[in-house]
């Protein structure tokens, strides 16, 4: 089964919408993984990245309270974290930096969130 | 405007003044190669006539000499009439000769009338053609001028031989500056090269249409221009030049650019709209007895999010203020009067206090688990029950605050395992996470002696149009 990929990973969720965040707490936790937030802002989600060590993955919804994520994305890409935006946005109106990032819909399924981590477990092995 | 080809109807009357005028020159020219000839003629017979006379007159009056013999009289008599003879003849032709002249004289000053009264209609017709190419051109360099477009004239490869004053105008650049390619240096640089480009094929495609970019001289700024030329052509099909305007589109392209933002946006909150939804289908199943329990409740809760849509649909450019959101949820559960007030329900607070709109759904949600819990367990289920929602506006660290105190009274008995644990669980859930967690909110949450006792504490927006556009 797929969803057990996610088993003890930790996964971080960037999501101002309270009742989305929650489901995908559900999904996520559901399936295994261990959820870092959710988190409604850039300072947020900024400050936790800043204080967790350990982070498998990232969930990051694109407009937070009128504000861009991109600078979070950049601070996972940094340190090598992969993310996946979860938007309804067109993948035109992203930075060209971001053009190999993975796109989800919502509702985000774990299925989904286990295939974007697949390669870089093997990447760790 | 000091030059331009001149209107066609001009044109054709210009030429058949021309031919007219040559047939005329041709006419009076060759009365006058008649006339010439004629005077040639008589002047050789003129002198003809005066060596004749001349000789008359020495055959006529002899020096005084010896007589003569017979024999040379008679010759000299002959020779005499043979003269004379001469002479008539001679003077019978000049006769001749001169009336012919006399004709010829006459035939010449008649044509000469003639082309008088012609090169006076003439001038006339050409003084009122003129005044009719002026109309046109008045007409033509009134439409150029005021039309909004600005407006030039190309040679092939895009040489540019003329430019409309508003070219001047819009770019500050002179007309003299404009030819050749100058135009090219008011175009942004980036779309210089687009612009060579379309000139290059313009010959092949026998139009030229390109959007670039051309610096507005008072706005300095650049705004969005579709410039198109059209060939004009020769009878052979060559092209003889170009005319071309260029238009600006620049409100055209921000407003389409805006549609796109808009249209992203409405995706955007479609999406989200649905996974909300789904995660308040799912929240209600999980907290559902029965299949019965499970309908009623959601149905509740999509009626309350249909209710928060229209609200937020009808605002137009306003936003949505708190009495309205708060009006429209009572009146869902209770009986409200025109003034908003109910048996039993106070409400008391200032008009008009804005949302932020991307809180508007979980503060609707919220207020709408708060009246369903009043209804069904709460103030509202019993006749001593009371209801009193108060909210006033404070300041804290120069920033306003919305406070929402929300009282339930009367219902002592109400505490400790007598509310339906599922749904008024779901409203507190509501208050206690989801308000802080998506609207930054401080709130509390609690069962007192008397009833449920809420508050809720938002940060008021400034009324910030920007602002308001980014967070939907």
């Amino acid at each position: 089964m797929a969803d057990h990929d996610l088993q003890g990973r930790r996964v971080l969720v960037v999501e101002d919408e309270y009742m989305i965040a929650e489901d995908m707490r559900a999904t996520l936790s559901d399936a295994g993984a261990q959820i870092l937030g959710p988190v409604p802002t850039v300072d947020e989600a900024t400050d936790l990245i800043d204080a967790e060590p350990d982070i498998d993955a990232a969930l990051l919804d694109v407009n937070l309270r009128g504000d861009m994520v991109f600078q979070v994305a950049d601070a996972l890409s940094a340190r090598g974290v992969p993310f996946a935006f979860v938007t309804g946005y067109e993948r035109a109106a992203m930075p060209a930096r971001f053009s190999d990032a993975p796109h989800l819909e919502k509702p985000v399924k774990a299925h989904q969130v286990a295939a974007m981590l697949a390669p870089h477990l093997r990447e760790n092995r | 405007m000091a030059e331009h080809a001149p209107a066609p109807s001009s044109a054709e009357e210009t030429g058949k003044l021309l031919d007219e005028n040559e047939q005329l020159r041709t006419a009076l020219e060759s009365s006058l190669d008649e006339n010439a000839r004629l005077a040639e003629d008589r002047d050789r017979l003129l002198r003809r006539v005066t060596t004749l006379a001349h000789e008359l007159h020495a055959v006529t009056s002899p020096p005084p000499s010896p007589p003569q013999p017979a024999a040379e009289e008679v010759l000299a008599e002959t020779k005499q009439s043979q003269a004379e003879e001469e002479l008539r003849v001679a003077f019978e032709e000049l006769q001749m000769l001169t009336e012919e002249l006399e004709a010829s004289n006459n035939s010449l000053h008649q044509a000469n009338a003639n082309l008088e009264t012609r090169v006076a209609d003439r001038t006339r017709e050409l003084v009122e053609a003129n005044a009719a190419h002026s109309r046109v051109e008045l007409r033509f360099r009134t439409l150029v001028e005021g039309m909004p477009q600005l407006v030039w004239r190309a040679v092939e490869k895009g040489q540019w031989t003329w430019s409309s004053p508003q070219w001047r105008d819009y770019t500050g650049q002179s007309e003299a500056d404009s030819h050749g390619t100058g135009w090219l240096s008011v175009f942004h640089p980036d779309d210089r090269e687009g612009a060579r480009s379309a000139w290059a094929q313009a010959a092949a495609k026998r139009a030229f249409d390109f959007e670039g970019r051309i610096c507005h001289a008072s706005e300095k700024r650049y705004r969005h221009f579709r410039t198109r030329a059209a060939a004009v052509l020769a009878p052979d099909g060559n092209v003889l030049e170009w005319l071309g305007t260029s238009t600006d589109v620049d409100d055209t392209i921000q407003l389409q650019q805006q549609q796109a933002v808009l249209v992203d946006e409405l995706q955007h909150r479609t999406r989200n709209l649905v996974a909300v939804i789904r995660a308040i289908m799912l929240r209600t199943i999980k907290d559902s007895a029965s299949l019965e329990d499970f309908r009623r409740c959601i149905d509740d809760r999509m009626q309350a999010l249909a209710r928060v849509q229209g609200l937020l649909s009808r605002r137009g450019a306003g936003r949505v203020t708190f009495d309205a959101l708060l009006r429209q949820e009572l009146a869902a559960h209770v009986d409200l009067d025109a003034s908003g007030k109910a048996p039993r329900v106070s409400i008391d607070g200032p008009a008009g206090i804005p949302l932020r709109s991307s809180t508007v759904q979980t503060f609707a949600l919220a207020l709408h688990e708060l009246a369903t819990n009043a209804v069904k367990h709460g103030a509202l289920s019993s006749p001593q029950g009371r209801l009193a929602v108060r909210w006033t506006v404070r300041q804290r660290d120069g920033k306003d605050y919305l406070h929402v105190d929300w009282r339930e009274s009367g219902i002592a008995n109400m505490i400790e395992g007598k509310t339906s644990p599922g749904h008024s669980g779901y409203g507190r859930e509501l208050i206690e996470r989801a308000l802080p967690y998506q609207l930054g909110a401080r709130s509390s949450f609690a069962f007192t002696e008397d009833g449920i006792h809420c508050t809720i504490e938002v940060l008021v927006p400034e009324d910030d149009a920007d602002r308001e556009k980014a967070d939907g």
